[in-house]
């Protein structure tokens, strides 16, 4: 389903940047979201940095894929995971 | 640190035949595409909330995603929505169309990317600004690459079974409802089809002689249609939304890569079963328009039919990673 992974910019490579997320280390081309910086959180899908996040998106991003996780594994208590939104799209 | 996550994949396997000239072929195909059951957290769950949950595990078209689930939540309460445009689900999907057109067609032909025109291009299209994107599409640049395009051909020709232009209201005909094995192997009238940009360019595309060229151009021909403002109901960016039934509701959206569908059941205001039927189990199902591209495919050798099935996968563009193994 398109899922996407938010990623921390560890270090700028020219137009790529080393990002880390979710265990994954990876190194995506940034080139189309203009100016990044350590520190800047990013969407990353399918080995491409799709547009930049703030960081309250990337923990309601995380927190739904922690439940998504939670939910395969079996976990039927999926109400921590999912707050209400404050930045809906 | 939080756990990693696996998004799913869509898994080719293939067996290979060699034969006396010397060439491979390819003699079986099998297909899978698994990925996590969204839909999985959403039942029990309070329905409004749900609706504005879902979004946030769609990464590449989380405004068709939140519009198809407003709507089959509206409709489960008993709101019909005619087929109509939405300016918003449009403009992502144009977007999705510049990625693949300016960033992932040029390298799969030779070329470089055209990085510095998707920006530009991806800019216009958040701001509806149809002439210069207009501009863009007739640049020398593009015009070659079109040109590029028609020089291509493969020994299959354009798939002919794709899926016709429907809305929420005609869609009950073809089904009645949705089920999960219908969203794991999505059919219509009991065969496979096709979807995406060239499903709904079907009465207009231009001949082709490949699935590749067929698969792009309708690609251009849909962001041609959006910067000439010529876009109807029906392209990319339609929605519609109907009652199935008493507490039931279906949603359908035309997305970049093809027809999305959302069916809600309630119990009182929650989720009882939510149901989401996307574009790449179409085509990448089993016996789906990539497997009958793939089998009887000749090739110089394995390497050369390995390009053949990265530039035929990334024409009809899953939305999970993908990975070829051979039998």
């Amino acid at each position: 389903m398109c899922l996407g992974i938010p990623m921390q910019v560890i270090e700028v490579d020219g137009a790529f940047a080393w990002c880390e997320g979710r265990g994954h280390r990876e190194r995506l081309n940034t080139f189309w979201l203009g100016e990044t910086s350590p520190g800047d959180w990013v969407y990353a899908v399918l080995g491409q940095a799709r547009e930049k996040l703030t960081e309250q998106r990337v923990v309601e991003i995380n927190l739904a894929l922690d439940g998504l996780a939670a939910a395969l594994q079996g976990e039927t208590n999926l109400d921590a995971y999912f707050p209400d939104l404050t930045i809906p799209r | 640190m939080t756990p990693s996550f696996d998004p799913g994949h869509v898994r080719v396997r293939l067996a290979c035949a060699t034969l006396q000239t010397g060439k491979v072929q390819v003699s079986a195909v099998t297909l899978s595409c698994e990925r996590p059951d969204v839909a999985t957290i959403l039942r029990g769950r309070a329905a409004d909330l749900a609706v504005q949950q879902l979004p946030l595990l769609f990464a590449l078209c989380g405004k068709a995603q939140a519009r198809a689930a407003t709507l089959a939540l509206a409709a489960a309460r008993g709101e019909e929505c005619a087929p109509q445009l939405d300016p918003n689900v449009q403009r992502e999907a144009m977007r999705e169309h510049l990625w693949r057109c300016l960033l992932d067609l040029p390298p799969l032909l030779g070329e470089p990317a055209l990085q510095q025109e998707f920006v530009s291009a991806a800019k216009w299209a958040a701001e509806g600004n149809r002439a210069e994107l207009h501009a863009l599409l007739n640049s020398p640049r593009i015009v070659a690459l079109h040109q590029h395009l028609h020089q291509i051909k493969d020994s299959h020709p354009a798939p002919t079974r794709l899926l016709p232009r429907l809305d929420a209201r005609n869609s009950l005909a073809e089904w009645p409802r949705l089920s999960a094995r219908f969203c794991r192997l999505p059919d219509w009238r009991d065969m496979p089809a096709g979807t995406g940009a060239i499903a709904r360019q079907q009465q207009t595309a231009r001949k082709t002689t490949s699935l590749f060229s067929a698969c792009w151009q309708a690609r251009f021909d849909e962001l041609k249609e959006w910067a000439t403002d010529e876009a109807r109901i029906g392209a990319c960016g339609t929605v519609s939304a109907i009652p199935v039934a008493s507490g039931i509701g279906r949603s359908l959206v035309e997305t970049a890569r093809g027809l999305l569908m959302h069916e809600i059941a309630l119990d009182g205001d929650s989720i009882a079963e939510y149901l989401i039927a996307a574009p790449t189990e179409w085509n990448f199902r089993p016996q789906g328009i990539l497997a009958q591209q793939l089998l009887g495919q000749k090739a110089g050798d394995r390497d050369a039919l390995q390009q053949h099935v990265a530039r035929t996968v990334a024409a009809l563009d899953p939305c999970v990673p993908w990975e070829l193994e051979w039998a």
